[in-house]
């Protein structure tokens, strides 16, 4: 097929896997597949799991490819009959808004444990100082200088103290500060 | 097959003989035209003569996109022998992709291309470049300026090179681009920023009648060539020649081709093409290269025996021909023929004096899927 002598041609590592696999060989990085004439909508899942680059082929523009196209989240379209202008183009985009999106999606995955981590704090911070009557800045210290001293992120301390204080007003109990850290 | 066996193959030729890049483009049509009255004298292909439309596009590029059209919807011809510089390569590509010729394009390029509707007969970067940056900074030293005009090829013929040095231990000082029809004034201010950087060497892809011009004003103004040489691609015989030869000693070429080649191949077209074309006129690798892919087409032609693209491209896949710089024959996978590097010093006769020459004929890696940048290029020589 003249894409696969293409591609080798500009120095990849080829497979054709036609019926389309159960699963996906675990070194793919990038996926050209045909969107329009055969049903994939079952590969959707393994695509989705193995998060491979993926250049779709089509040969209409109907709405049934369209939405195929945008449902697989394709990196870059290439349409049939295929000629060898544009294949590399559509390559080399598609893995670097891969790559793009790989570094987004890591960077937002950050940014909400850090979140996530600072309303912990703020909220273990809250419950200190009202437990022990000492000032917020007191008891934000006091959870500092435990994660220092234990060397556990100062999340991880925040959320052991609001989980503790969960179970054990539950059972109608409550934290008091162990002697001598006040 | 008799009765019409007279009825010629009908061929276009599409290169230019005025204009800028007259110099290059003519020495394509002369090697093209030898080879078409070689075959025919030996009486044509499968009995039948070769015809050639010639047309002169002048070096524009909207000539030879109208050119190109006219030549495979007017006047039916199957087969073009044509182009020289990468942007007329481009220009004619859409037209003869869209028209289903088959495009002959006999000139060294930058690569990145592939098309089935074209056959690439002259080096791409890995068969010229990777031996003379080695060489330039094996002999000559480090320090290199880059120079080019302003277009497709120069702008990624220097981007290779640039990879190439700083891979492998040199240091580009200085990068400049010209237009294509570039001032003198703006030449001779180029020469003077080559003087004042003093490069070990300097790499050129300024093409036509500025590189011409160039080589002028860089003898001109007195630079020592022997200590800060010019090394390019493309400046051959054919433009040693126009330029003057006590001009031009000293400078570097990376070509499949020299005239000093010593085979008695080459000997037999050498003589055949002073005969045809005159004494004083030089073979170089522009007119080399056309003559030996119209031999090509000529044995590929008889095995088709049509001119329809893709029976004939297959066909020319299969040939080998004994070339004046020897065996030469296409890689089936990328339609681009294997060539064998070499690398030639310009003496005071015009001539090169060939310094190194692989001793393998090296395959064509037209989008550098297999080079690799640190890789001696001079590893088979026998340098």
């Amino acid at each position: 097929m003249a894409l696969i002598d293409h591609l080798r041609r500009l120095g990849s590592d080829v497979t054709m896997a036609w019926p389309p696999p159960r699963d996906l060989p675990p070194e793919i990085d990038t996926i050209f597949m045909q969107l329009d004439d055969a049903a994939v909508g079952h590969l959707l899942p393994m695509i989705e799991d193995a998060a491979p680059a993926l250049i779709a082929i089509v040969t209409y523009e109907s709405p049934t490819s369209l939405k195929a196209i945008v449902d697989f989240n394709a990196h870059g379209v290439i349409s049939k009959p295929l000629r060898p202008l544009g294949i590399l183009t559509q390559f080399v985009l598609a893995r670097y808004r891969h790559g793009y999106e790989g570094r987004l999606a890591a960077k937002i995955r950050k940014l909400e444990d850090t979140m996530k981590g600072r309303r912990a704090v703020e909220k273990a911070t809250k419950l200190l100082a009202a437990l022990n009557k000492i000032d917020d800045e007191a008891a934000y210290r006091l959870l500092r200088d435990r994660a220092t001293a234990k060397r556990l992120p100062l999340a991880s301390v925040a959320e052991s103290i609001i989980s503790a204080h969960e179970a054990m007003s539950g059972l109608g109990l409550r934290i008091s500060l162990a002697e001598g850290d006040a | 097959m008799s009765g019409k066996t007279q009825e010629p193959w009908r061929v276009g030729m599409l290169f230019s003989r005025t204009g800028l890049s007259s110099v290059n483009e003519t020495e394509h049509f002369f090697g093209t035209a030898l080879a078409i009255e070689e075959i025919n004298a030996a009486g044509g292909v499968l009995g039948r003569p070769i015809a050639p439309i010639c047309y002169d596009p002048g070096g524009r590029s909207d000539a030879f996109r109208s050119l190109a059209r006219r030549l495979l919807a007017e006047d039916g011809v199957d087969v073009i022998f044509g182009c020289s510089l990468s942007a007329s390569r481009k220009a004619v590509l859409p037209i003869i992709e869209r028209h289903n010729g088959l495009l002959w394009y006999p000139s060294i390029y930058e690569g990145f291309e592939y098309s089935e509707n074209v056959l690439y007969t002259g080096a791409t970067l890995n068969q010229n470049s990777f031996a003379l940056a080695d060489f330039l900074l094996r002999e000559h030293g480090p320090r290199i300026v880059v120079i080019g005009s302003d277009y497709v090829y120069p702008r990624e013929s220097n981007r290779v090179m640039r990879d190439l040095i700083e891979s492998n231990g040199g240091v580009v000082i200085g990068e400049h681009y010209l237009p294509l029809d570039a001032s003198d004034e703006a030449l001779k201010a180029l020469v003077e920023e080559i003087r004042r950087l003093a490069p070990d060497a300097v790499f050129s892809t300024v093409v036509v009648q500025a590189a011409e011009r160039l080589y002028r004003f860089y003898a001109d103004a007195g630079i020592d060539r022997r200590r800060h040489p010019i090394a390019s691609l493309t400046f051959a015989e054919d433009q040693i020649h126009v330029v003057g030869a006590e001009r031009c000693s000293g400078h570097i070429l990376a070509a499949p081709y020299f005239q000093t080649l010593d085979t008695s191949v080459n000997h037999r077209f050498v003589s055949a093409y002073k005969a045809r074309f005159g004494a004083d006129r030089p073979a170089s690798m522009w007119s080399e290269a056309a003559y030996a892919q119209t031999h090509l087409f000529a044995l590929a032609l008889a095995e088709a025996g049509a001119t329809e693209p893709q029976r004939l491209g297959q066909a020319a896949l299969k040939q080998t021909f004994a070339a004046p710089k020897g065996e030469l024959m296409f890689d089936r996978d990328n339609r681009h023929v294997w060539l064998t590097p070499g690398i030639g010093v310009a003496r005071p006769d015009g001539q090169f004096d060939i310094v190194w020459r692989s001793k393998v004929p090296i395959r064509p890696d037209p989008y550098l899927a297999a080079s690799r940048f640190e890789a001696t290029g001079l590893t088979d020589s026998d340098a």
